[in-house]
């Protein structure tokens, strides 16, 4: 797991995450969904996290995006440990870490209009005069592929391709270092998934983007990923590039998964040449 | 105003079967208003004939029911045979004094729970979240008439406030005087009622700001930073307003029926008492009178918890255009 960077942008440290279920009144007993991971992520690297449901790798990325608090280790972003900076410092610097959901429909309140979303983060932080937010919100609608006309329009108005790219839309708006894409092509039809991969490539291009994919579709994240994590009851146990891990897998778990893709894997990493962004 | 129309024929739907329905159950009823009499060998029966055919109580079903809608399309809502009076001005006179006594209780409970329940929802599974579970739990739990007893108990006890009634005798009099004289007496069953419908009203405000707090769309603001109070309110406060609203309407439908029992033990006189007297009394027309009066209501309720989902939910408001 060494990596050639001199510094990476996201190094996580013997991270471990237990949950505490029971009350007052029941036996109270822990599950441990992250045991001492050690990841680290380089600027502009193309990386899926791989594994079953309940391998901790949504919790992986809740942690690092900041909506769940580790029980010990570090998270170092840019060099410094986001749970040792104070709550302004952190919330500054939580900005820089975006999560794309799965469900877009849910991830945008149906009571803001499609430029209200985007405004918002702007208006709060009291970036810019207004024309110039306005300027920025049709900028990062046209790098998402959207007409400046859907601006006046309600999330429900928009059909489900056009719902995830506004979502990667406010997350840009951000300018963010990082996205971590929770099973965000999941569910999404064939042709759309295609055109959502090829917006997330032309922006990575642009704009040196880091991709940090969650997926339990080894199949999907061997055709966009650069390099697979596969993780298996809350520990990473292995990573390798795509070639690899689909022409030698290490681990059990990663045979699993390679065994779980219809229509077999081999066909698919014998293709001459394998799309990735 | 497409909208407002549909909504108000759909009402007015609604209003015709209930009152038909009414009808037909009240016909199917064992008894009359005349069964007691029949038992007083002081009447006879000829009398009670024409009492039957002077009420119209002879005719069949459906003329009795047209005849009612022409009282209803004259103002009068039928006829009270025990206070040979019109229902119409009869149920207002009490329904007045009900509503006095409903509408600041529901506002005071709503008042209350909206706050409560996103205070509780944000503290989730806190301590100040657990103590107003546990709180609303209790005055769940405990029934209206323990709880209208024992603050009357209080009352006599302190002599601080009155121990029912809505006005006292011998008070001066002045319009200032005779309201503070009913603020006066308001205050008791004002509170019985309020906290007897707060848990409801405080659990579903806490339900709706729980599922709204954990959605994705509000992860996403605040992975996007915005402020805490700017989440809570803005973002998952209106989320939330769907059901809330819904709940609202329904609210209203209960504003005639909700204080029955309290107006009964704390002698205030609303709606309840006259109402429970007219079906022991088989008081026709009075009882189809207070149903479609609750009815009406239900209806308004619906009405202005529908036309405020419609400005707020643009999902409503605008259907999808794909």
């Amino acid at each position: 797991m060494s990596n050639s960077e001199p510094q990476p942008l996201v190094s996580i440290r013997r991270l471990s995450k237990r949950y505490v279920q029971g009350s007052l009144w029941s036996k109270r007993f822990e599950i441990s969904a992250l045991k001492n991971v050690d990841l680290e992520v380089a600027t502009g690297s193309n990386l899926a996290l791989v594994g079953e449901s309940g391998s901790g790798k949504s919790t992986l990325a809740k942690c690092l995006a900041g909506f769940e608090e580790p029980s010990s280790g570090e998270i170092c972003f840019e060099g410094r440990n986001l749970l040792a900076l104070g709550a302004k410092q952190r919330a500054r610097t939580r900005r820089s870490i975006q999560l794309i959901f799965q469900d877009a429909a849910s991830s945008l309140n149906p009571g803001f209009t499609a430029e209200d979303i985007l405004l918002e983060p702007m208006v709060i932080q009291e970036e810019g005069a207004p024309e110039e937010r306005k300027r920025r919100c049709v900028e990062v609608l046209e790098q998402v592929g959207l007409a400046r006309l859907l601006l006046r329009r309600w999330p429900h108005e928009l059909s489900g391709g056009q719902r995830q790219r506004l979502v990667i839309a406010r997350a840009l708006i951000m300018k963010p270092r990082i996205l971590i894409l929770d099973e965000a092509l999941t569910g999404l039809d064939l042709s759309i998934q295609a055109q959502i991969v090829e917006i997330l490539r032309q922006l990575r291009k642009a704009h040196g983007l880091t991709y940090l994919y969650v997926s339990h579709n080894l199949g999907l994240m061997g055709a966009i990923a650069e390099e697979i994590a596969v993780m298996h009851e809350g520990k990473i146990v292995e990573r390798q590039s795509v070639q690899q891990i689909f022409r030698s897998p290490q681990h059990p778990a990663t045979s699993a998964l390679l065994a779980a893709i219809p229509g077999g894997s081999l066909a698919f990493v014998s293709r001459p040449e394998r799309p990735t962004i | 105003m497409k909208y407002l129309l549909r909504r108000l024929l759909h009402s007015l739907a609604v209003l015709f079967g209930i009152s038909l329905l009414s009808f037909l159950f009240a016909g199917m009823a064992p008894g009359t208003y005349l069964d007691e009499m029949q038992l007083n060998p002081q009447i006879s029966p000829a009398t009670i004939a024409v009492l039957r055919a002077q009420y119209g109580m002879d005719r069949p079903l459906p003329v009795r029911y047209l005849r009612w809608l022409n009282s209803v399309a004259h103002g009068d809502w039928g006829y009270s045979f025990a206070y040979n009076l019109p229902v119409a001005p009869l149920i207002w006179r009490r329904a007045k004094n009900t509503l006095w006594l409903t509408l600041p209780a529901t506002l005071l409970a709503w008042l209350v729970a909206i706050p409560l329940g996103v205070f509780a929802a944000n503290q989730s599974g806190r301590w100040g979240d657990r103590i107003a579970e546990a709180g609303t739990s209790t005055i769940l739990v405990v029934p209206d008439l323990i709880l209208a007893l024992a603050l009357m108990i209080a009352a006599v006890h302190t002599r601080t406030f009155p121990a029912g009634g809505m006005s006292s005798v011998n008070v001066q009099k002045g319009r200032i005087a005779d309201i503070h004289d009913l603020l006066w007496h308001l205050t008791l069953p004002l509170i019985t009622l309020a906290l007897g419908i707060l848990p409801v009203f405080f659990r579903h405000v806490r339900a709706g700001m729980l599922e709204a707090l954990a959605s994705p769309s509000l992860q996403a603001a605040r992975a996007l930073g915005l402020p805490p109070s700017r989440i809570l309110f803005k973002h998952a406060l209106r989320l939330a307003a769907n059901p809330v609203l819904s709940l609202f309407g329904l609210s209203m439908a209960s504003l005639l029926s909700s204080s029955l029992l309290i107006e009964v033990v704390m002698s205030w006189p609303g709606l309840g008492a006259m109402l429970l007297e007219a079906i022991l009394a088989r008081d026709l027309y009075l009882v189809i009178g207070a149903v479609m009066f609750s009815t009406l209501l239900l209806l308004a309720g619906n009405l202005i918890a529908d036309l405020m989902l419609y400005t707020m939910d643009p999902r409503i408001r605008i259907g999808p255009s794909q």
